[in-house]
């Protein structure tokens, strides 16, 4: 049975206390149609796809489901009327299988007996993989699946409970590229089938590679929808800024000859092999490939973290004992950003203020008090610098957006001291508007003599940042670039591990 | 990986307890004569039922502490009415009907008022022992003698005793259950991550309450062993020290105590561990004292090997 659903949302507005997130939104979504939603952090996206899972209520307008007023008061009246929300954050039960993870809370059961007809669930779900081309086993624990599959078994289980519209939320953040393209294949799939999408993503060549329209939302308000190959990538941006958008530029400055870190011969079974590189004072070094490609845990190795490598690491002259920790790493001047800002990056229930001045405190105490001055100094010439938007510094971090928290997370390494700050995946999940921001921090910080290295998976990223890229493939790297001999060709076919002709 | 080094890696509890029985068995031969493995089978059947029940809890990443406790209580309860009565029918029916309510109580403080299960189980379970020395004073004790409780503490079937077939069959139920019912999938999905559980129509909280329920049941019934084998019930028993075995037996057993985890032959298989090395360090004379210590020694043994093979396991995946 094909779907001829239409929905559509009109004049919808929201308000949270004085701020419009919602003005007057006119939007639809028709059978089959993947459309893509963009929009700045705070554009007021998800305020409205969270209006359509009835996740909050919406002010003024109706929601028409074929024409007809439907009433979506709390979720379980989206799912009703088979509307089914993918949130960044998989909802799947890690200890379960996949067919039990598709079934909760409607499983099969043997006639009218209690007993779970594990059988005919997983048929069911095999069935529901082949019908979309995918591969997976339905008795698989799900905590054994990558995050691709994770998602993967998420959408199912929407489509399991014949839903039509699905709500993707920033749906490639976590997937490497090959799974990437499975969920692509995925959606196309959907669309075949006459399942609609709501497609949430910053990313330009993804919305122009599979969404039929594009919706641009600015300040609560829908400034541009159009097919997709009526509009440009550029207008969208335009429309999604309200201005031109002025490209960061690299800044010139000159790189010193003195080595800050010297990574040799550094070798870790099954994770990466031979790896030789070097960080000047002033340099930027990016380490990009595909995800498993060991960039992490080479970064890991550098600030302590992993202490079962074989090789040698100097920091500033000094050979580094094998997993000296962090705390060491900090007292020497390293900072790290990690790549998990909401688990290992920032402290939700505490405050921006402490966030920013915890690893510091140590130098700002008075026996053994803190020098409560001092710090408030620290913490509002971070804010300052890094241009992070909050209320007040009092302000619980949890409540930032994620351009916002990551700045936080900037802030606390911008002391004299530093040396060597390592990246892990510095603008995940961050606006093009924030990623300017974070791209300015770095190259101030580089400018002032620290020695950077990042890890990126995205390349247009680490062709705006990098003086030099190593580009590592399943743990070796497979080449080195300097600034006048880096093009985008040539790194992605190292990343994916294409052989060069030599 | 071999099917060997997989086999002795996920139950590699079962293992442990074989070696262990066999040192206990080089120390001191008596340790594997019939007469005592029979009786090994007897002691941990209130151990057993606490385990049992706290399982579930567990499971879903709640305590119940009052367990314990609870079954001392229960059993001075099955004592007064049979002091009153001389019989032991209402005896039971209030046991049962009590120890469910507590459960009950405990459950809806939980699952409706959001309180965390540490702090409202150890409540009950101060209640609990507050209540046992109001109706039997410290120092005093009620005996029970009859058929009944002779029936519970030593009667036996084709050599095994009746409470081991009454408590392995109750394994068995909890297996179907938990392995073959929605009950059990709604439990590891509450354990894992309660908010999806409800995202995804599940009552959280009917579940919840039904765990809490069944945990008290548990005390109740473990009240009701524990008073027949004893042979008298007094408010000085060590119910604390039965609540600890039963929660260790399903640690032991590969339980994660933050919930989300946990089979129930591991449970059955660490609470024979649990019964074991009480039993053997008995059996070689180790002094009370000195009998903590070393149980305390070899749990944290099992449970490091335990870690050992799951970090392994982690690797091996990746």
């Amino acid at each position: 049975m094909k779907n001829e659903n239409l929905l559509e949302m009109k004049s919808i507005s929201k308000s949270f206390f004085e701020t419009k997130a919602l003005n007057n939104v006119d939007f639809a979504c028709h059978a089959g149609e993947v459309h893509a939603l963009v929009g700045l952090n705070g554009a007021g996206k998800s305020t409205l796809t969270k209006v359509l899972g009835g996740v909050i209520q919406r002010d003024e307008g109706e929601i028409l489901l074929n024409g007809s007023p439907v009433a979506i008061s709390r979720p379980s009246d989206a799912n009703d009327i088979g509307i089914a929300t993918i949130h960044q954050e998989y909802s799947t039960i890690n200890e379960l299988t996949v067919a039990a993870n598709i079934f909760l809370g409607r499983e099969l059961t043997i006639g009218k007996t209690p007993f779970l007809d594990k059988r005919r669930m997983a048929a069911e779900v095999r069935e529901l993989l082949k019908r979309f081309g995918l591969e997976i086993d339905p008795r698989e624990t799900v905590g054994n699946l990558n995050s691709g599959e994770k998602q993967i078994v998420e959408i199912l289980r929407a489509l399991a409970t014949k839903s039509w519209l699905i709500v993707m939320d920033e749906p490639t953040s976590a997937l490497s590229e090959e799974d990437k393209q499975k969920l692509f294949e995925f959606i196309r799939r959907m669309q075949d089938e006459g399942i609609s999408i709501i497609y949430i993503s910053h990313h330009m060549p993804e919305i122009f590679g599979i969404a039929d329209r594009v919706t641009v939302m600015r300040d609560g308000k829908i400034v541009l929808s159009e097919k997709t190959g009526e509009t440009s990538e550029d207008a969208v941006i335009r429309e999604m800024t309200g201005e031109d958008l002025d490209d960061f530029i690299k800044p010139e400055k000159t790189v010193s000859s003195d080595k800050v870190l010297e990574v040799k011969d550094l070798n870790k079974p099954g994770q990466f092999r031979d790896i030789n590189f070097t960080v000047a004072r002033g340099e930027i070094v990016v380490m990009t490939g595909l995800r498993g490609c060991g960039a992490p845990e080479i970064a890991k190795s550098i600030f302590g973290l992993e202490k079962d490598y074989a090789g040698e690491i100097t920091y500033r002259g000094q050979k580094l004992a094998k997993g000296q920790g962090p705390a060491w790493s900090v007292r020497h001047g390293m900072g790290f950003v990690s790549e998990n800002r909401d688990k290992n990056g920032i402290l939700a229930p505490l405050s921006v203020a402490d966030n920013i001045s915890l690893p510091f405190l140590y130098k700002n105490t008075k026996l053994g008090v803190i020098d409560g001055g001092a710090v408030n100094g620290i913490v509002d010439k971070a804010i300052r610098d890094t241009g992070t938007k909050t209320h007040s510094s009092a302000t619980e971090i949890r409540f930032l957006s994620g351009g916002n928290k990551q700045k936080v997370c900037f802030s606390r390494w911008l002391d004299e001291n530093l040396e060597l700050l390592i990246l892990l995946e510095p603008t995940r999940g961050i606006d093009v508007h924030a990623k300017a921001d974070i791209y300015r921090i770095i190259e101030d910080l580089a400018v002032r003599g620290v020695g950077i290295l990042v890890l990126s998976y995205e390349v247009d990223e680490v062709l705006l940042l990098a003086d030099r890229v190593l580009t590592l493939y399943q743990g070796d790297v497979v080449s080195e670039y300097g600034q006048s001999n880096m093009e985008k060709e040539m790194l992605l076919a190292d990343m994916a591990g294409v052989q060069k002709s030599a | 990986m071999t099917n060997a080094a997989r086999l002795f890696r996920e139950n590699n509890i079962i293992f442990v307890t074989l070696a262990c029985c066999l040192v206990f068995f080089l120390i001191s031969p008596r340790f594997a004569s019939l007469d005592n493995m029979s009786a090994i089978s007897r002691q941990i059947v209130p151990i057993g039922l606490i385990a049992l029940g706290q399982f579930f809890v567990v499971v879903s990443g709640n305590i119940d502490l009052s367990m314990g406790m609870a079954s001392v209580f229960f059993s001075i309860v099955l004592g007064v009415f049979f002091g009153m009565t001389g019989g032991v029918a209402w005896g039971i029916v209030a046991v049962i009907a009590g120890s469910v309510a507590m459960g009950v109580f405990n459950g809806t403080l939980v699952a409706k008022l959001k309180l965390p299960a540490f702090i409202v189980t150890l409540s009950t379970l101060f209640m609990a022992t507050g209540l046992s020395g109001l109706i039997i004073p410290r120092g005093q004790q009620i005996f029970l003698i009859g058929p009944f409780f002779r029936y519970i503490g030593a009667e036996k079937y084709f050599g095994i005793y009746a409470s081991f077939l009454f408590l392995a069959a109750l394994f068995i139920l909890a297996y179907v259950v938990y392995n073959h019912t929605r009950i059990g999938s709604y439990i590891i999905a509450i354990g894992n991550n309660e908010e999806n559980a409800k995202l995804s129509g599940i009552n959280v909280n009917a579940v919840k309450i039904g765990i809490f329920a069944f945990s008290g049941l548990c005390s109740g019934l473990a009240g009701i062993i524990l008073s027949a084998r004893m042979g008298f019930v007094q408010p000085g028993l060590d119910g604390n020290g039965l609540l600890m075995d039963g929660i260790a037996a399903i640690i032991i057993g590969g339980t994660l105590i933050l919930g989300g985890r946990g089979t129930i032959g591991g449970a059955f298989w660490g609470l024979i561990f649990i019964g074991v090395i009480n039993n053997s360090l008995n059996l070689l004379n180790v002094e009370d004292v000195w009998h903590l210590v070393f149980k305390g020694v070899v749990i944290i043994a099992a449970l490091a090997m335990n870690w050992v093979l799951w970090e392994s396991r982690q690797v091996q995946t990746h």
